[in-house]
């Protein structure tokens, strides 16, 4: 976006509706994404991630402009994706047509697994975790959120998200050990 | 038994490396649409709460104005006990005495209103609620403001 975030965020906060486009824009992907990796529904990402936005509009004067905007917003979406998991009914769709982004997990057993940990092998190896270890690793390596952003955004204890971040790699390094038994 | 260093790396960077999906066509304006929907209600809402503050202190203000008149009486009824001597107390036994009358009327008033809206609220069609309500109202601020002066109604 040609405005910084911080001008962008000023002019939503002076009453500027309009403005707030650009937040959809600067961040729609990283939400979608982020909710599409929890749910693994794209309709119910969306939704989710639709709510965020919204809520986060309606949330904007609660927002310390001092703190980063990104795991404020981000918290808000882990709680619209919460709320969809605990809704429950839509949240698993793995079915090819319905979700061609994502692989079958299915075939991880079955293929060869190679040494190296392309981005078909790790959006598998994450849509197997549960939701709590594959948020924490998300939100740490492609959000780049430190421990004590992941734990507000989580609204857990910074050292509950370290232990979810070093149980979420076991759990990946298990799962690869178990692909590939040499 | 952690990942050793080198895969834990290679772990961050794979996921670093996974693309960013993309909603579908619509998405940012269906947004927008909810966003603009929100920004109304709030707009709403605010109108609303200044309507209804705007209408209280009108209320408040011809209250204040009806009953201004009988205040001034009032006190200029008392002012020349109260200089008397010994007149300090016996003004507050007649305080004390108009309070009481004051909050007999009050609680009978109070009665009338519940029983009066009871029948209301089981017969009356919401226009006529409205209409009884303002009635009452105007009846309520009539009688506090009073006509007579203080002297005459002790």
């Amino acid at each position: 976006m040609g405005e910084t975030e911080k001008e962008l965020l000023g002019r939503c906060l002076a009453g500027d509706t309009a403005a707030f486009g650009g937040v959809v824009d600067a961040y729609q992907d990283r939400l979608y994404s982020f909710a599409l990796r929890l749910l693994k529904d794209p309709a119910a990402a969306e939704e989710a991630a639709q709510a965020a936005f919204v809520k986060a509009f309606g949330a904007l004067h609660s927002y310390d402009t001092v703190q980063p905007f990104a795991p404020w917003l981000f918290r808000i979406a882990h709680n619209a994706c919460m709320d969809a998991l605990r809704a429950g009914g839509r949240t698993v769709s793995l079915d090819a047509e319905e979700f061609p982004d994502l692989p079958d997990c299915a075939r991880a057993v079955d293929e060869t697994v190679s040494d190296s940990l392309d981005s078909e092998r790790i959006e598998t190896l994450l849509a197997s975790l549960p939701a709590i270890y594959s948020e924490a690793l998300l939100l740490q390596y492609k959000e780049d959120l430190g421990p004590a952003d992941i734990a507000r955004v989580m609204g857990v204890p910074e050292g509950t998200v370290k232990a979810r971040l070093f149980r979420g790699r076991e759990l990946i390094r298990a799962k690869l050990k178990q692909a590939q038994p040499f | 038994m952690d990942m050793g260093t080198g895969q834990r790396d290679r772990l961050a960077a794979a996921i670093a490396a996974l693309p960013y999906r993309t909603p579908t066509t619509g998405f940012r304006a269906r947004v927008m649409a909810a966003v603009a929907a929100e920004a109304a209600a709030k707009e709403r809402l605010g109108w609303a709460i200044k309507g209804l503050a705007g209408l209280t202190a009108s209320w408040a203000g011809l209250v204040g104005l009806v009953s201004a008149g009988p205040l001034w009486r009032l006190a200029a009824d008392y002012a020349p006990l109260a200089a008397e001597p010994g007149g300090v107390s016996q003004l507050a036994r007649l305080l004390g005495a108009r309070a009481a009358l004051l909050a007999g009327k009050l609680a009978a008033g109070a009665a009338f209103a519940r029983d009066l809206a009871g029948i209301a609220l089981a017969y009356l069609p919401p226009a006529h609620e409205i209409a009884l309500a303002a009635l009452i109202s105007a009846a309520v601020i009539g009688i506090a403001a009073g006509r007579r002066t203080a002297a005459q109604r002790i």
